[in-house]
């Protein structure tokens, strides 16, 4: 065993004696059976409904909830462990400091992961049999994508970890990251469309700049390809590179927002006296 | 076994490190001493790769700075505070810490320091005596020949200190080069091979322990309430070996370790009151080594 599989193996039993994964594959089952609830209720009807409706339901509460999940988890870690003095001992065994940044954020990952799948994995299971199996396979690649976007921001997380003295200003940190990705620039993409009359192009370009929205707009395509729920951006996309090629590059787009960040933390993490 | 050359390191103006050369053989017992903030802490993180430098260090032939992984497998490390991860049992940091070093988990380090009956038990119940010999434990997964300890007595009482300090002696007995840093001087003397002392950074001494001997020093301070002042004044006069400082408003009296009950005794028969006395631990005093001829080896 690596000491980077080490490493990740501790991280991941970590997330299960603290509890707060079986709190967030609990929350994550709740969440998704409440909404295909709620939505037959709606409807008027009773028992659950169809995974397409839910994975649609669940959408925006995602990708605002994997984001914080993953930032808060991302950042505590090796900032937790620079006030605590673990990371002075963890250095201290013949691990490169890239290696151990990559351990823990794999462990990380996987901690997520886990949790996601089981919370969406139970839920989908209940649905599964009371409503049938049509548009499972959106639902699972809805699950995909959030795994994505969870180790897009667990990536970012990890570069505020680096940067920052202690878990309260990592903390800090993240939560206003999280703030500017979900809240704040769409404000700002809308007040361009408006003012500045920015086209679908320039919002496009600017769209990549945001894993949340890179996100959406790749759950949107796998959900319904239709150019209404897409908006100018995604008919363009599709426009101009057909539906696949369109999800091939927001594909690509989500890893290089996972692979970018984690280069940067290690480069970070390198160049500078860690303690 | 370690070999420093040039050893710099600042912190901003602040000079931690300045220009330390030396090497310690394997097999050795090393004593680095010095007072809290002398550079000992960021001696040993040099020596670890944790901290930047100027200069170079190797460990086992491996240069720190290119190839610090290689070096860091050849040391066991204890820091003055071990932050083990409080969740595990015992047996599960053992595990983590062999496992980080590629290598099966060796659970007899519990029996050895005296844990065996602890292995279910979660780090974070643990005593700080017990929490520093698990550290220990940990420390000697992957059979490391270099252990560097940071401070380890400090946190512990007199009796497990004394234990400690036999264990440390008994490792380099067994063949490894072993390093303590500490600022309380006379207990491991005795059983080094050698000491270091810094002083703001620099290397002072470095030479035989035995030769130390006069540069350890102990204070007892007197908390007075005027009554019986002068005639401790008049009392430590008389005593050349001893030196008197009266800075703080409390009576401090530096003696050669080891009689500071002297000084204590002669006061009690000469029936002087003092609302308190408190004896500290006997500490180098970097001054006096400076004065007799510094580097001794």
């Amino acid at each position: 065993m690596t000491p980077a599989v080490a490493l990740a193996r501790h991280e991941l039993h970590q997330a299960a004696r603290g509890r707060w994964l079986v709190a967030f594959a609990i929350g994550f089952a709740v969440l998704a059976l409440g909404l295909s609830l709620v939505g037959l209720r709606v409807e008027g009807a009773a028992g659950l409904e169809g995974y397409g409706r839910t994975t649609a339901s669940l959408l925006n509460l995602s990708l605002t909830l994997i984001p914080l999940v993953a930032l808060l988890l991302g950042a505590g870690g090796i900032a937790g462990d620079r006030e605590t003095g673990a990371l002075e001992v963890l250095l201290a065994q013949p691990v490169t400091r890239t290696g151990l940044l990559l351990g823990r954020f794999a462990g990380q990952v996987a901690a997520v992961g886990l949790a996601t799948v089981l919370g969406f994995g139970v839920a989908g299971t209940l649905i599964g049999l009371a409503a049938g199996s049509s548009g499972a396979a959106q639902y699972l690649a809805y699950v995909a994508i959030a795994l994505l976007l969870a180790g897009a921001y667990l990536a970012i997380g990890t570069v505020v970890a680096v940067c920052s003295r202690a878990r309260l200003q990592a903390t800090a940190a993240a939560l206003a990251i999280w703030f500017a990705s979900v809240v704040l620039f769409d404000l700002t993409l809308i007040g361009l469309g408006a003012a500045a009359g920015a086209g679908a192009r320039v919002l496009a370009v600017a769209m990549l700049f945001n894993p949340v929205e890179i996100a959406r707009l790749l759950a949107l395509l796998v959900l319904d390809p239709g150019l209404e729920m897409l908006g100018p951006v995604g008919g363009l996309l599709t426009a101009r590179l057909g539906g696949a090629g369109a999800a091939g590059l927001l594909l690509a787009a989500l890893f290089a927002w996972i692979a970018g960040p984690l280069a940067l933390a290690a480069a970070i993490f390198e160049s500078r006296d860690p303690l | 076994m370690i070999a420093m050359a040039g050893l710099s390191k600042r912190f901003g103006r602040v000079a931690a490190l300045a220009d330390v050369s030396t090497e310690i053989p394997a097999g050795g017992f090393a004593l680095l001493l010095g007072a809290n903030g002398a550079g000992k802490t960021t001696l040993l993180r040099c020596v670890l790769g944790l901290h930047a430098y100027e200069g170079t260090v190797r460990v086992g032939g491996h240069d720190v700075a290119r190839d610090g992984r290689a070096a860091r497998a050849l040391v066991g490390y204890v820091p003055q505070r071990p932050a083990l991860p409080g969740e595990l049992t015992c047996a599960e940091v053992l595990d983590l810490f062999a496992r980080l070093r590629g290598r099966s988990p060796r659970y007899e380090w519990l029996d050895r320091v005296g844990l065996a009956e602890s292995a279910s038990t979660p780090a974070r119940v643990l005593s700080g005596g017990m929490r520093q010999r698990l550290a220990l434990a940990a420390a000697m997964q992957g059979d490391p020949p270099v252990l560097l300890f940071d401070e380890p007595a400090a946190s512990l009482d007199v009796a497990a200190r004394r234990a400690l300090h036999r264990d440390l002696a008994a490792l380099s007995e067994a063949g490894r080069t072993v390093v303590l840093s500490t600022h309380l001087a006379a207990e491991p003397l005795a059983a080094a091979t050698r000491a270091l002392v810094l002083d703001r950074g620099r290397l002072v001494y470095d030479g035989a322990p035995a030769a130390l001997g006069a540069a350890i020093r102990q204070r007892v301070v007197f908390t007075m309430n005027g009554a019986g002042r002068d005639e401790l004044r008049a009392l430590i006069a008389g005593r050349p070996e001893v030196q008197l400082d009266e800075s703080s408003g409390a009576v401090v009296a530096t003696t050669p370790a080891g009689r500071a009950f002297e000084l204590l005794a002669a006061v009690a028969s000469a029936g002087i009151p003092a609302l308190a006395v408190r004896v500290e631990e006997p500490s180098v005093d970097p001054s006096l080594v400076v004065a007799s001829g510094g580097q001794g080896s």
